[in-house]
């Protein structure tokens, strides 16, 4: 039994979910944006935790084998959409932390993008060449490493909150006047080809994708403009090393953001735990939800404390 | 330069600052989140600045953090809601940054679990310790419906408390230091694993211990002077 946890309103999970029914695995859907209908119970027996799910189809009594989590994300402040949301997702994180079946991925896990220079230090000492990269909210400071860098700077959000990449440009000076209002990522340009792995156990997905926006999700996203994503190769050394890392951080499956620039130099920018998979999927045609249900059904755990 | 973040009202924080016998730099928590700071990160070298009370400090020359900061500080009114939420989060997620890459001691280096009020992590940290100390995890554990801030706490008094500051281990009983101390080489790798060299360990009363919470941000105003006296001395010694 494979249990998704997730959100109807996202645009991964009902795709997973569909390719669950297409290959008839056997899997029972935890839909967090209708928090209400689920209850969590646990017992304990000897020091052992056992969790039982109720409501909307799960009646507690299936074990189950392997778990696919995608938070929802509340998409308002409203309490009383976000109350129930928030103690669901506690209570599941509570329970996915004593789970012994395999978990893409476990929250506990999936920090590290929350603080992106911090992954970037995690980049380069995991062997990644990584671009110099600056948290100031100092203009002076920003300005000494626009400088230092050949004017060749973009600026970010230096937390996870979305935000997209722009280059810091002359005429846009002005607006580090803002800095001591909010601290702000820097980072030295790597202008070039942008390539995202995704990393399934052992498997890696390489896509290029080819954009005239320094942030080619403003183009797709934003601007709807079109982008070229293709599959294509990265050096079997950068492969491993995505693939080690994401086990380093105790991660199943990442989505991985590199820049190559004319010179051929490969930086690293970051690693989502959570990836979009099915955005560059959908455009390269690579089987990375295939591969993700896969490993969920091959690596399946014999014993559980979980039951839906 | 040692930096102290604490409340201006945290009588440990005092007494560590004022035992230490050097140089200290205090300020509150919105003292520090509203400071002027740069992080530059090239490659694996991370170097900085921080000015807090107009005094300007190389992240280098700081010998030690003791950071005690309660996280209720919340971007000001001058913000739209939308503005608070974004602001607060580049903020928190800057400044975890720069104490995770000071390479002095820092009591304690919170894991992002902390910063981020994720509920799981005091129960990871409780579940992990718990099998270091072959004891079992208590029942009960955090409510059921738990959700929102994860709130320091003061002792239970419904529990044996231990403090354990680096390799020292204080509490008012003897039973439960003997089977910590036996265990000293796993608990210590489990503190720099996770960057708590400081917290209280609540264990259920009764014949046989349970672990019922660990608290990496332990609250001592019930405790006796003397006994935070204890505490501070010990924490002096492992900053030092």
């Amino acid at each position: 039994m494979i249990l998704v946890i997730g959100s109807s309103n996202d645009r991964v999970y009902p795709k997973l979910v569909r390719r669950l029914q297409a290959s008839n695995c056997t899997h029972v859907i935890v839909d967090e944006d209708h928090a209400t209908r689920y209850q969590l119970s646990r017992d304990e027996c000897r020091g052992t935790a056992t969790w039982r799910v109720l409501g909307d189809g799960c009646s507690g009594s299936r074990p189950v084998g392997s778990i696919f989590v995608r938070h929802a994300v509340a998409r308002t402040l409203d309490p009383t959409v976000t109350g129930p949301m928030g103690e669901l997702q506690t209570a599941l994180n509570r329970m996915l932390l004593t789970a012994p079946c395999p978990v893409i991925n476990h929250p506990s896990n999936a920090f590290s993008n929350y603080a992106k220079a911090y992954q970037t230090r995690l980049l380069a000492a995991a062997g990644f060449d990584v671009p110099k990269t600056l948290v100031t909210n100092i203009r002076a400071e920003a300005l000494r490493f626009y400088d230092e860098c050949g004017g060749k700077v973009i600026f970010k959000g230096a937390s996870n909150v979305m935000s997209l990449a722009q280059v810091l440009k002359p005429q846009n000076m002005d607006r580090l006047n803002l800095l001591p209002n909010c601290p702000t990522q820097f980072q030295e340009f790597v202008a070039g080809v942008d390539y995202r792995v995704h990393v399934v156990g052992n498997d890696a997905f390489v896509t290029r994708l080819v954009s005239r926006d320094e942030d080619y999700r403003r183009a797709a996203l934003i601007e709807d403009k079109a982008i070229v994503a293709e599959a294509a190769e990265l050096p079997p050394s950068v492969i491993r090393r995505c693939i080690e890392f994401t086990k380093q951080l105790g991660l199943i499956v990442s989505g991985i953001d590199f820049k190559e620039d004319a010179q051929g130099r490969l930086a690293a920018l970051e690693l989502n735990p959570y990836p979009q998979f099915t955005f560059y999927e959908g455009r390269s045609g690579q089987p990375i939800t295939e591969t993700i249900v896969d490993y969920l059904v091959r690596h399946q755990a014999a014993d559980s404390n979980v039951f839906v | 330069m040692i930096l102290v973040i604490a409340d201006p009202y945290d009588t440990l924080a005092t007494k560590v600052a004022g035992g230490l016998g050097g140089p200290v730099l205090r300020g509150s928590e919105a003292d520090l989140f509203t400071a002027p700071f740069s992080i530059k990160i090239d490659h694996e070298k991370v170097w900085g600045t921080l000015r807090l009370h107009g005094e300007m400090v190389n992240l280098a020359d700081l010998t030690a953090v003791f950071l005690r900061p309660y996280r209720t500080w919340w971007p000001g009114p001058e913000y739209g809601a939308q503005d608070q939420m974004f602001v607060y989060h580049e903020t928190i997620a800057s400044w975890f940054t720069v104490f995770d890459s000071v390479p002095c001691p820092v009591i304690n280096r919170f894991g992002l679990g902390w910063w981020l009020q994720d509920h799981s992590y005091p129960e990871r940290l409780r579940t992990e310790l718990a099998a270091i100390l072959n004891v079992p995890a208590s029942d009960s554990g955090p409510p059921a419906g738990a959700f929102g801030k994860l709130n320091p706490t003061g002792p239970d008094p419904d529990a044996r408390s231990v403090y354990l500051v680096g390799q020292s281990i204080i509490s008012t009983g003897k039973l439960l230091d003997t089977a910590i101390r036996s265990s000293m080489t796993a608990v210590r790798d489990w503190q720099k694993r996770n960057g708590i060299s400081f917290c209280r360990l609540d264990f259920e009363s009764g014949a046989f211990p349970r672990l019922k919470t660990v608290e990496v941000f332990p609250l001592l105003d019930h405790e006796p002077a003397r006994f935070v006296d204890r505490i501070a001395a010990a924490l002096i010694e492992e900053v030092r």
